[in-house]
């Protein structure tokens, strides 16, 4: 034991003398917003506010400005410390940010924290973007980008029934699949789609509900569909094996980002989803 | 043998470690480092800090300090108390079901809160807290009879009940939106990030009285080791000696999961180590176990801090990342010692 116990004390004073080598100071005199949450970092882009923006989290990633920003961790899970030192004028953050108590500690230190309402309709979506612009000053700013979304995004109607399923992740023991009071149901429901799945949000499916309940095709995220190996692959999946849609790989890979995300690009979501089916 | 010299230097050893961990967490971090920090109160010595830097080490740092030097203290302990009670070297506070129970209760809050109107961070430890309550309770009751509690009945029942929290926490994250799932798989990795000087009474209050309470029981359970016959003839009230045993750790261990949410490893190694070190002996046992306890929990909860800054990992992820090639290589030497004959 006695060995062990100079290991211990080298260590204890490898550990002090290492000390003097702590003192640095990594306090930056921007002073600008940090935003944590995907659709919020991606609306104060949209609206123009993105010279502002000196840090985000790691889910935001679009638009492709942000990767240049450096990260403050995942936004269910920040760090006060990590966030403070970065030394913020204010830090914005979607609902659903944690935790609390970072928040609360964040706000201790004099930083003001703003929570924004997580978007799920689109009418949220339109009152989010408003909110966001007012807030940075430039109120005028919300309207085109509204407009353009608007423009892009309406309703349409289909003379023959359609039937999607969205696959979120695939495995030996069944497919998760995108319910209701998720994007991709709002994106089939603006097409005139009918979902084949009807629980709420991302759940496991069972084979027997989907046998009865045969899609026309199949929509997947881009980073699932690489995960399993390629279209061919994924396709070969047993669960969706026993579909049609399956069997003849009626699948459309689509960005993980615009297929999953509330942001303002969920226009172009649709087009490329109505894209595929009028091909169909 | 070991001699006393020899057992005194381990808790010097503990005490050197708990103030050099103490230091770095103070002194260092993702906002600023220094290691001069911790002297800075001090009229003076260096210069005088920025009102952000100031909170940073008063209102982030320090509760967090005292709060992981608590609860690492307290789970190591814990872990003695309940390998000396079982006479079982797995034993840990897990084990009979307290963090199970404490789990299906804070994730039931984290999961359903919305619906049945508990929203935020209080009520999860106040769930936590009261599932870890109830959840010795039963185990108490189920192993409880006219000869006190049975200790193979204890451990049964232990087993029985985490089955069943398994199963309900399998269950909630079924029913669990997205929001609530990452909440709830955050809260079982564990963290003291969220230590403030509001929550640190509580905490204080529920550990602090455990923990003495099962320090001023270190000579009875000594007599435990013996096994409980031997005990009892010796004058010991077993009966009551268990019964008190189970209340303190589940009201340490209780308090310990509702403010950091489930650290495992240190309840169970920690107490292994420290036994290797100084022997089985409860009255070396137990504080050089509280000191390690503290002192690792600390010092990890810094590599938490600082490995990834900005961000954080969850505490649970490094403990025994840190602690498992230590107590191997402690094994290797005990076998080694073994061996040689001495």
């Amino acid at each position: 034991m006695t060995r062990l116990y100079r290991i211990l004390k080298h260590s204890l004073l490898i550990l002090a003398a290492a000390l003097p080598l702590l003192t640095h100071a990594q306090n930056s005199p921007q002073g600008g917003i940090i935003t944590a949450g995907g659709t919020l970092t991606d609306i104060v882009f949209a609206v123009g506010g993105g010279d502002k923006v000196i840090g985000v989290d790691t889910s935001s990633t679009s638009p492709s400005a942000v990767h240049k920003l450096p990260k403050v961790g995942y936004y269910r899970n920040l760090s006060a410390e990590g966030v403070l030192s970065f030394n913020p004028k204010q830090v914005w953050v979607l609902e659903g940010t944690g935790s609390e108590r970072a928040l609360a500690q964040i706000e201790t230190a004099g930083v003001p924290v703003t929570e924004f309402d997580k978007p799920t309709t689109l009418s949220e979506l339109y009152a989010l973007i408003e909110q966001v612009a007012d807030q940075l000053g430039t109120p005028d700013r919300a309207e085109p980008v509204i407009n353009s979304i608007e423009d892009k995004f309406h309703p349409v109607s289909r003379a023959q029934p359609l039937s999607g399923l969205f696959v979120l992740q695939v495995s030996e023991r069944g497919v998760v699949a995108a319910g209701h009071d998720s994007v991709p149901d709002l994106l089939f429901s603006q097409s005139d789609i009918t979902n084949v799945v009807d629980h709420k949000g991302f759940k496991t499916v069972s084979r027997e509900h989907l046998l009865v309940n045969q899609p026309d095709f199949i929509v997947a995220p881009s980073h699932v569909v690489d995960a399993a190996g390629g279209r061919e692959q994924f396709c070969q999946n047993a669960t969706l094996q026993l579909l049609n849609a399956g069997q003849s790989c009626q699948l459309l890979v689509m960005d993980s980002l615009l297929a999953l995300g509330m942001t303002t690009r969920i226009a172009e979501a649709h087009e490329a989803l109505l894209a595929y089916v009028n091909d169909l | 043998m070991l001699m006393t010299f020899e057992r005194r230097r381990w808790l010097i050893a503990g005490t050197l470690g708990i103030l050099a961990s103490s230091w770095l967490l103070l002194s260092s971090g993702p906002v600023l480092s220094d290691w001069r920090l911790p002297l800075m109160w001090l009229p003076g010595f260096g210069t005088p800090m920025s009102e952000l830097e100031l909170t940073v080490v008063t209102q982030l740092r320090l509760p967090r300090l005292v709060l992981g030097l608590l609860v690492g203290a307290v789970l190591a302990q814990s872990g003695t108390a309940m390998q000396t009670l079982c006479r079982n070297p797995l034993a840990d506070p897990g084990l009979i079901g307290i963090s199970g129970g404490a789990a299906v209760f804070a994730l039931a809050v984290i999961a359903l809160g919305e619906q049945i109107g508990l929203q935020g961070s209080i009520w999860v430890s106040l769930a936590a807290f009261l599932g870890a309550l109830l959840t010795t309770f039963v185990v108490y009751r189920l192993a409880g009879g006219k000869t006190g509690v049975d200790v193979a009945i204890l451990l049964l029942a232990g087993v029985a009940i985490n089955a069943l929290a398994g199963s309900l926490l399998g269950l909630l994250s079924y029913y669990a939106d997205d929001d609530a799932l990452r909440l709830m798989s955050f809260w079982q990795m564990g963290s003291l990030a969220g230590a403030s000087w509001q929550q640190l009474p509580l905490g204080v209050v529920l550990m602090g009285v455990s923990s003495i309470a099962l320090f001023m029981l270190r000579k009875p359970i000594n007599t435990l080791l013996l096994g409980e016959r031997q005990a009892r003839y010796l004058g010991v009230n077993t009966v009551s000696l268990k019964r008190q045993l189970i209340i303190w750790v589940a009201l340490g261990v209780g308090g310990a999961v509702a403010l950091t949410g489930m650290i495992g490893f240190v309840g169970l190694i920690i107490p292994h180590i420290a036994r290797i070190l100084v022997g089985a002996n409860i009255r070396w046992l137990m504080p050089v176990s509280m000191l390690f306890g503290a002192a690792v929990l600390v010092l990890t909860d810094w590599i938490a801090k600082t490995i990834v800054a900005p961000a954080e990992l969850p505490i649970g992820i490094i403990t025994a990342a840190v602690g498992a090639p230590f107590f191997i290589y402690l094994l290797i030497q005990q076998k080694r010692r073994l061996h040689a004959g001495y």
